[in-house]
């Protein structure tokens, strides 16, 4: 449900980047974390909406979804698929989820201009 | 084409309020926390039982879609208590707490209350500037919440078990839901009461007292 408050921040952050070149974004990519209560196509639904708003209906909206990674207490680290199955090194669950928590803008694209 | 590299958080606009807030919290001396449940898990009767029974200056902030049933409940307790209506939106946001603690006299308090919107999705995405996130659960609600909703429990430094009087009435396994959020959380502090009866509340005193 917050999808649209995050995809505003996004294009925010896309448009300030790209200064005088805002009107010729060609692509947006975000990373979408596992643990990140976003449901990507609701994401990417607000994104083209938002987008096509601004008269960028030709930006592509490239969304990668990023797994949660764990590190455990033993030392290993490990895609954590499921946050209820134990560290597959040691059995336990004493860990901290390091990666996979965040929505990351990674970068923007634009078209190449000779100004 | 040109790319340019942001690695930029999307909640970067509301991570630099949610910081400056945590930042005026921190020299004002306040421990402020945000309590995460669903609708009618009893949030609000837990900030109740807390103002009414534990020495402290108390303030608290309640998120609501609609009306302020719930502030006027916290200030019955005598305990100063502001409204955030949202009209739809399903969490509050660090500008709206930086709004409203700007009429708050933070450095007379102890402890600054904040009741999200409920909704066990959304408010966990959202850094408030908060010491530390309290997820609210209830027995009604089924065993199965840390399961069903881990983004929250993931962040939860603080769960409730609340209405564990009704727990001869409904088919719960308290067990099962500690363990996951262990699981999930290794260090979570899990308190399980029943605020209408008012049981379970010495060691989450305990707790404030420690954190005061």
């Amino acid at each position: 449900m917050h999808e649209l408050a995050l995809s505003e921040n996004i294009v925010r952050t896309a448009l300030d980047a790209s200064g005088e070149k805002r009107d010729r974004i060609t692509a947006i990519g975000v990373e979408v974390g596992a643990l990140s209560a976003v449901n990507v196509s609701s994401l990417e639904f607000c994104l083209r909406m938002m987008l096509d708003e601004r008269g960028l209906e030709g930006a592509e909206v490239r969304i990668t979804p990023v797994p949660a990674l764990a590190q455990c207490e033993c030392g290993s680290r490990y895609e954590a698929r499921d946050m209820f199955s134990p560290c597959p090194e040691c059995g336990g669950f004493l860990r901290e989820v390091i990666a996979g928590k965040d929505v990351i803008i990674q970068y923007v694209e634009v078209e190449n201009g000779e100004d | 084409m040109a790319k340019i590299d942001l690695r930029a958080s999307a909640q970067q606009s509301n991570d630099a309020v949610a910081a400056r807030n945590r930042d005026l919290f921190g020299r004002n001396g306040v421990y402020v926390m945000n309590f995460i449940g669903s609708p009618g898990c009893g949030k609000t009767s837990i900030l109740e039982y807390t103002a009414r029974h534990l020495d402290g200056n108390f303030a608290a902030i309640i998120g609501d879609v609609q009306t302020a049933f719930d502030a006027e409940r916290i200030r019955d307790c005598g305990v100063e208590a502001h409204a955030i209506e949202t009209g739809g939106g399903c969490h509050l946001n660090a500008a709206q707490i930086a709004s409203t603690v700007a009429n708050i006299a933070l450095d007379r308090l102890d402890f600054l209350f904040i009741e999200n919107v409920g909704n066990l999705v959304c408010p966990s995405a959202f850094d408030l500037g908060e010491n530390i996130k309290v997820a609210v659960l209830s027995v009604p609600e089924g065993d199965e919440k840390v399961r069903k909703y881990p983004a929250l429990f993931v962040r939860a430094d603080v769960v409730f078990i609340n209405k564990m009087d009704l727990l001869d009435r409904c088919p719960y396994d308290a067990e099962r839901v500690k363990e996951d959020a262990l699981k999930v959380r290794p260090h979570v502090r899990i308190f399980e009461t029943s605020a209408t009866g008012g049981t379970g509340f010495e060691p989450w005193f305990e707790f404030l007292r420690s954190v005061r």
